[in-house]
């Protein structure tokens, strides 16, 4: 079976910044992958990559089997068109730390606007389908809210469900707890360790490294756009390799 | 010349006919202007080719020409190209096409603000680019081009000053028609320019007072 998702060689610039440095890697299917490393590191620009926000300069994406590149033709970089895509990483969710909810919208037109207007689906069938992700992050009794009357946590929990009601195959976590008080991150760790039973493939971007430990397969420190060491969490945290590495969970386990 | 109530009194009726002109046709080329505005602003950001550079086009220069200078320009070619409106709706129609690119321009910088964030979680929820303008970029300008849009209606009805001399029967027509038909100015203009005043200045407080709410 070919891995949920493939990254090979893939290079991406900002201006003279080498913010992803051939960078390769696998996810399989189920697999709980964290990605670690300090800020500026690549970490959400690899998420971003993967989803389709920006698009690699050089290497490929690959999504269960569909491959994404630009590709370099005389001194043209040809991009895939829009469409492409979409279509392609339409397999994918993303949650976001400052979750990019619609803030004119109810938590129920929040979740139901993906199926509806994206996927096309009928008023009704997006609305029980809106209802089933609502109910599944705990905020039924919410459904008429909106997001400025929410706590950062449950703004964040509506962020998942409007991710789950697209029905993705694998779901991207940027750094989802950061912007939230200490006391509400728990509500939105407890949502994505249910995910995670449930056998979802995950990539998640975290400084919560309890978490980590708990829910990841693997963990990938990454540093200066490259993968520096990559380990189960019991390996990572306790006998980190590289003097990065090391480094690196130095500063945030002294936090 | 002393100033004479008693001719104020005379002339009060044809005034604020005139009024009554003046507000209407500001009201209805402010609801015309907005709704071509919104097309305009729509079209400009979805980006259809060709069409956007004529649009373009069209806002810099309206931008750029007094509104007097349109109004008698439409005047004189509209009906050439077969435009055969009376000049009510002829002042209706000049003044949405010159508003228009103004009210075009306010939604635009609105349309800019709302933040890139939101429209990403749109562009991964597969959003088309059309229903993304229409899902959550446009139910979320209005408030914010308020402010704007009440300075532009003021402008409007100033503006709505200039179609007397394309023969729209509003304020200043009636004012000047007064004046040409007593020999006396001071009273009919001076009563056109208090009436302009007195309607203008409390919509002006509410547009602050809305700007200061929503800011």
């Amino acid at each position: 079976m070919p891995p949920m998702i493939r990254v090979v060689n893939a290079v991406k610039r900002f201006g003279h910044l080498v913010v992803l440095d051939h960078l390769s890697m696998e996810v399989a299917r189920s697999e709980k992958l964290v990605l670690i490393g300090a800020s500026g590191s690549g970490k959400s620009t690899l998420l971003r990559c993967l989803i389709g926000l920006e698009i690699l300069d050089e290497g490929s994406i690959e999504i269960e089997g569909e491959i994404l590149k630009a590709e370099q033709v005389g001194s043209r970089l040809i991009t895939p068109s829009p469409a492409e895509i979409r279509r392609v990483c339409s397999k994918l969710g993303m949650v976001f730390q400052h979750f990019n909810l619609f803030p004119h919208m109810t938590v129920l037109e929040n979740v139901m606007v993906g199926p509806r207007h994206g996927k096309g689906m009928a008023k009704y069938k997006a609305e029980v389908l809106a209802r089933k992700y609502i109910e599944k992050v705990g905020l039924l009794d919410k459904i008429d809210t909106r997001p400025p009357q929410l706590s950062g946590g449950q703004r964040q929990r509506v962020a998942i469900a409007r991710a789950l009601a697209m029905e993705p195959d694998i779901m991207l976590f940027d750094e989802v707890t950061s912007a939230l008080d200490i006391e509400l991150i728990g509500e939105v760790l407890k949502v994505m360790r249910e995910l995670a039973e449930e056998g979802m493939t995950m990539v998640i971007v975290t400084h919560e490294m309890h978490f980590a430990e708990d829910v990841a397969d693997r963990v990938v420190f990454l540093d200066k756009g490259k993968i520096i060491e990559e380990a189960p969490p019991r390996v990572m945290f306790r006998t980190p390799r590289e003097p990065e590495t090391q480094r690196f969970l130095r500063s945030v386990l002294e936090r | 010349m002393p100033f004479s109530f008693d001719y104020v009194i005379e002339i009060l009726p044809s005034l604020l006919e005139g009024t009554l002109v003046t507000i209407r046709i500001t009201i209805l080329g402010m609801l015309f202007a907005n709704l071509w505005g919104i097309v305009v602003a729509v079209i400009r950001w979805i980006g259809l080719k060709g069409l956007t550079s004529f649009l373009n086009m069209y806002v810099t220069l309206m931008r750029n020409i007094p509104f007097v200078a349109f109004a008698f320009y439409g005047y004189y070619t509209l009906p050439s190209i077969g435009v055969t409106l009376e000049p009510f709706g002829l002042g209706i129609l000049i003044l949405a096409l010159y508003y228009g690119a103004f009210i075009a321009e306010i939604y635009r910088g609105s349309m800019k603000s709302v933040e890139k964030d939101q429209l990403e979680a749109a562009e991964i929820l597969n959003l088309s680019r059309w229903k993304t303008m229409r899902v959550v970029i446009l139910p979320q300008i209005f408030i914010v081009s308020l402010p704007s849009l009440i300075n532009c209606l003021i402008s409007t009805f100033k503006d709505s000053a200039y179609l007397g001399w394309i023969t729209v029967r509003e304020l200043m027509w009636h004012a000047k028609n007064e004046g040409a038909l007593s020999f006396r100015m001071f009273e009919p203009f001076f009563m056109a320019t208090l009436i302009y005043f007195v309607i203008s200045y409390p919509v002006a407080l509410l547009g602050r007072a809305i700007e200061k709410r929503y800011s």
